[in-house]
């Protein structure tokens, strides 16, 4: 008797379990208010995930590089050299001096074995297959990024990069869904209202759509009206109104301390850059709304936003210079 | 060699070894049968040396940095470390015949992840090939200097604090090394500190031991004088985790 009862308490608490795991289980499965976005331990969107976002620049820069030269080789920064330990240690260095000159030769030789480490040793080519997958790497790295943190102006500005330049990018151009990434990242940005940086972003996304409204121009059939730019130029000057107001808010609050003058510079050059685009986009709207969509249509009618590409081509290519000491990831 | 032979028994009667073993030699094969690489052929040994070094990672630093923190928790808490102490067997040697008896069972996995990879997953191209033994040979040393190391250090930790210190602190040491290091150098090249250059400087860059890519790639093998400068630079962490563990070694529980 004893050990049946067990058995029976064990069988009748399954069965019960199992009963109420299907049947609570479907409507909850069923509900899409409860559909919870995939997001291992809520990095995306975090803290923790802007940090990451950050630290993964490094990385996603490499397999640009390598992805756009010869695959196997990464850039390497020439002053990254490191120097002859008599560079650093000379009979006249005190002791503190000692102590800096030994961090510094550390560090040079750490960054020679890293160089040592990444640089290729191999004399045939990387195939265009091999460059093209980690470009894709890189491709899918940046996305990543932009997961963890949508409102980070590079993360954002590298991913749209990627989408929309044919030579560098893996997929083909993909104007809706550029469109949507702007149109989210406009979102995601304008709702966060403690920190002017985001909104910076959410500006650089609008130029991107009005990039995208005058690329349509070219089409027999333009998609996108005047007025239609105009509207984009509106929620444009909406974030950079914020951006200033926000400013002066953290100007006042003393925000900008906590920041580093790194940091500072960055969003000033920003801002200045985002300024100037919006100039041009407004003069280029003008000339639209006053020549017609046949005289607009013309090459020479959107002279800025050719020079605009160039600029993030080349922001990128400096970014992947800047770091180019880093390690391809995986 | 008392210990050590007690040692190697004592490993081999639980068996664990034998799931490494057969994790090492057969998911390089069976893994790419999960890959990508059945619909393009070409992808099969990319898929193989990325199968065969990460299983063998994860082996090493599972498996092997567990098994060495549990003998050195065992030889303090069982009163073996006391009895050979008692018949004048040094607690140094003690140290180093358990540490190289764990490394008996690493060292052969990593000869037989290098000969698969050697042999199994060797470029096609000839002038590609003849490097690919020299960085397979390179990639080995410098793995087993650093395991060697986190192996020393988990047990000699696990013999004054419990196995499960003994484990997690070689574990979380070698996975910020190896990986650690890395994302702190993005960050402080995105934004500089000095306490953080500071930490990143003195801290154990296992990263470089890791050529996984290196071999993914096929990037040929790494020029002599950088092989020796990580070798003498793996050394040096050695000798300073060898005296660190000598320094924390028991052979008896410490209370």
């Amino acid at each position: 008797m004893l050990s049946i009862t067990p058995r029976v308490f064990s069988t009748g608490l399954i069965g019960t379990g199992a009963l109420a795991w299907v049947f609570a289980g479907r409507p909850l499965i069923a509900n899409p208010d409860l559909d919870v976005p995939l997001n291992p331990l809520g990095f995306n969107c975090s803290p923790y995930g802007e940090v990451i976002a950050m630290a993964m620049q490094g990385p996603i820069d490499i397999l640009f590089d390598a992805g756009m030269a010869d695959g196997g080789l990464a850039l390497k920064d020439e002053g990254q050299i490191a120097p002859d330990a008599k560079t650093y240690f000379t009979p006249q260095t005190s002791p503190k001096l000692a102590v800096r000159s030994f961090n510094a030769y550390l560090e040079a030789f750490l960054n020679s074995l890293d160089k040592a480490s990444e640089a290729g040793n191999n004399p045939k080519a990387a195939s265009p297959a091999l460059r093209r997958y980690l470009r894709r790497q890189a491709e899918d790295k940046l996305r990543f990024a932009y997961q963890l943190d949508p409102s980070h102006y590079g993360n954002y500005n590298a991913l749209h990069f990627f989408l929309t330049e044919p030579e560098v990018g893996t997929r083909p151009e993909l104007t809706p869904s550029v469109a949507k990434l702007a149109e989210n990242t406009i979102k995601y940005c304008l709702r966060q209202d403690e920190d002017p940086r985001p909104i910076l972003t959410a500006a650089a996304a609008a130029t991107n759509i009005l990039q995208l409204m005058f690329s349509g121009l070219h089409n027999t059939t333009p998609k996108y009206t005047p007025a239609q730019m105009r509207q984009c130029l509106l929620v444009l000057d909406h974030c950079l109104a914020r951006y200033t107001r926000m400013s002066l808010v953290w100007d006042a609050t003393k925000q900008w301390e906590r920041l580093s003058n790194q940091r500072i510079a960055e969003c000033q050059e920003r801002f200045r850059f985002i300024c100037k685009i919006r100039e041009a986009a407004e003069e280029t709207i003008i000339s639209l709304e006053t020549s017609g969509k046949a005289e607009a249509t013309r090459q020479d009618q959107l002279p800025v936003f050719h020079a605009y590409r160039r600029p993030q081509i080349s922001w990128l290519r400096a970014s992947v210079l800047e770091r180019s000491s880093l390690l391809a990831f995986s | 060699m008392r210990l050590f032979q007690l040692t190697i028994a004592t490993i081999f009667q639980r068996k664990a070894w034998a799931i490494c073993m057969l994790a090492v030699v057969l998911l390089p094969f069976a893994l790419p049968l999960i890959s990508s690489a059945t619909e393009k052929p070409n992808l099969v040994q990319p898929a193989r040396i990325l199968a065969a070094w990460n299983t063998l990672w994860c082996c090493s630093l599972l498996w092997g940095l567990f098994t060495a923190a549990r003998q050195g928790e065992d030889n303090a808490k069982s009163g073996i470390g006391e009895y050979f102490l008692a018949t004048g067997m040094s607690a140094s040697r003690q140290l180093f015949e358990i540490w190289f008896a764990v490394f008996c069972y690493i060292a052969p996995l990593t000869l037989i992840t290098a000969a698969i990879c050697q042999w199994a997953a060797t470029p096609g191209d000839p002038t590609e090939r003849s490097l690919w033994w020299v960085l397979n040979l390179q990639y080995a040393s410098l793995f087993l200097l650093v395991v060697a190391q986190l192996m020393a250090l988990a047990i000699a930790l696990a013999s004054r604090f419990g196995s499960i210190v003994g484990f997690s602190i070689s574990l979380a040491l070698a996975l910020y090394g190896l990986w650690g290091v890395g994302l702190l150098e993005n960050m402080l090249k995105v934004e500089e500190n000095s306490i953080l250059r500071g930490i990143w400087l003195y801290s154990p860059q296992y990263r470089f031991a890791d050529l996984t890519q290196r071999l993914y790639f096929k990037r040929g093998a790494l020029p002599l004088p950088a092989f020796w400068a990580m070798a003498l630079y793996f050394f040096g962490i050695l000798a300073v985790c060898a005296g660190l563990s000598r320094l924390f070694f028991r052979t008896q529980p410490s209370c």
